[in-house]
């Protein structure tokens, strides 16, 4: 049974806090890179503790079409019913 | 808003390397004296990162052969391997390589970033996978993303972590499509080696295939020179080996070769080898002498090796944070680009011509000030880059 997307976005909140060693305002409209000033290299290391947090291979390719924590958590959900 | 708005920040890493009165990025060979040393912005310096591991740059013999391919074939092709750029030269370096590597097949490119580049483009697509090495050169990056094929990263030199990928790709419910794992020999940002040994194995139990990028390890690592896959004893496993020419044989180039016959293929389908023009005669004909050179002098490995220890240890010594193995490509990482910054002004103003690596080029997020040694140099120039090192403070 796959997670559902609240879970998933809120377990994706808590590890981007983790990984950023700071507490910043997120949500599901929050931008990574616009909003929180990620790099694209900082972006690419947060899909490689995605891919641990949720046991899944996430292929970097899916990120130029995703803006918002909400479009990550909704391809994480599709990733973790494949 | 204008259309180079979006390159603001490129600009602020410029405006921020000015303030040291050093143009690191726009430093300017005005005559090369050798090849460990030239004047470059006025000042003559020791070139302490130019990746020349075998120093052939200036060897007699590919002189005189590049200056015969000239005067009997002029100063370019001026066209492309498919159409009229296939000069018999070009057949029989690649005849050459692939006999140098003990391979069935060989393709030429005019340069390493569009061999490296155009094979990952090409050889896995959409329904294949893509396992790369997190700290993976540029041109395989680039190419990647022009392949089609999902793209996993893996944590850079870890075994383990890409098994964990490739066990996670096994529960995938669509399993049809090829894996391709990417690798480098020798990365260019640290020096470290890949343990190509477990990769290779890890290539066999998970049935995948392996391309080895052997830029900065070929005519370095192996009884041979054939780069790291030999070192490792694991030739038979890379399915593909890819290169340049730009470093151990002192011209400019690439190349892939395989023991799949089918490479040659990849000649009708690689847009890097298809919408180029071909490498001139002169550029042929240096490299040819020098892939000859490699296999005849072991003895300059051998050099290259003695500088990379003394080099490397020598910082080691004096506390600087260098790579994880010693290697001809020797970094000092520092804590802050501003550092590295005023450390290469502080080296070029004592006549040591490094690079600086800054992120985003940088692996880590650490900027780099980087040496690639070579057999040309000689133990008072490893010396004298060392004392120049001493003088550096936080």
């Amino acid at each position: 049974m796959a997670d559902s997307y609240d879970n998933v976005l809120n377990r994706l909140i808590a590890l981007i806090i983790r990984v950023l060693n700071r507490n910043v305002p997120l949500s599901e409209e929050t931008a990574l890179q616009a909003d929180v000033g990620m790099t694209s290299l900082q972006v690419m290391e947060l899909v490689l503790e995605i891919e641990e947090e949720f046991d899944i291979s996430f292929p970097l390719n899916r990120l130029p079409d995703i803006r918002s924590l909400g479009e990550l958590s909704q391809e994480i959900v599709t990733l973790l019913d494949q | 808003m204008t259309i180079f708005d979006k390159f603001a920040q490129h600009q602020e890493v410029f405006e921020q390397l000015g303030q040291h009165n050093a143009m690191p990025f726009g430093a300017v060979t005005e005559r090369v004296l050798s090849p460990t040393e030239a004047i470059v912005n006025g000042r003559q310096v020791i070139l302490a990162g130019t990746n020349n591991y075998l120093g052939l740059t200036f060897e007699p013999e590919a002189i005189a052969a590049a200056q015969r391919a000239v005067a009997e074939s002029g100063t370019g092709t001026t066209g492309s391997r498919m159409a009229n750029g296939t000069f018999a030269e070009h057949i029989e370096l690649e005849r050459e390589l692939a006999d140098y590597f003990d391979k069935k097949a060989a393709i030429l490119f005019s340069t390493g970033y569009s061999a490296t580049m155009g094979m990952s483009a090409t050889l896995a697509g959409p329904g294949d996978v893509i396992l790369l090495d997190a700290d993976s050169h540029a041109s395989i990056y680039d190419g990647i993303r022009l392949s089609g094929a999902d793209i996993i990263r893996f944590r850079h030199n870890d075994p383990a972590d890409l098994e964990k990928r490739l066990r996670r790709l096994e529960k995938r419910d669509d399993k049809s499509g090829d894996t391709l794992i990417i690798v480098e020999g020798i990365y260019s940002m640290l020096g470290d080696v890949a343990p190509l040994a477990e990769i290779a194995g890890l290539k066999r139990e998970y049935d995948a295939y392996l391309l080895v990028d052997e830029a900065h390890s070929m005519g370095v690592l192996g009884e041979n020179g054939r780069g790291a896959a030999e070192a490792a004893g694991i030739e038979d496993d890379a399915d593909f080996v890819v290169g340049t020419f730009s470093k151990s044989l002192g011209s400019i180039g690439g190349y892939c070769v395989s023991d799949h016959a089918e490479l040659e293929r990849l000649r009708l389908a690689t847009r890097s080898y298809i919408f180029t023009a071909s490498a001139s005669p002169s550029i042929i004909a240096s490299t040819r002498t020098a892939l000859k050179i490699v296999r005849q002098r072991p003895e300059l490995r051998q050099r290259l090796w003695e500088n990379a220890h003394r080099l490397y240890g020598s910082l080691q010594e004096l506390n600087f944070h260098v790579g994880p193995q010693v290697s001809p490509v020797v970094a000092v990482r520092t804590e802050s680009s501003e550092t590295a910054v005023r450390w290469w002004s502080e080296l070029f103003d004592q006549g040591i011509f490094v690079n600086l690596v800054v992120p985003p080029a940088s692996p880590t997020g650490y900027s780099l000030l980087r040496c690639s040694i070579g057999a040309a140099h000689s133990p008072e120039q490893v010396d004298r880059i060392v004392a120049a090192y001493a003088t550096l403070t936080e």
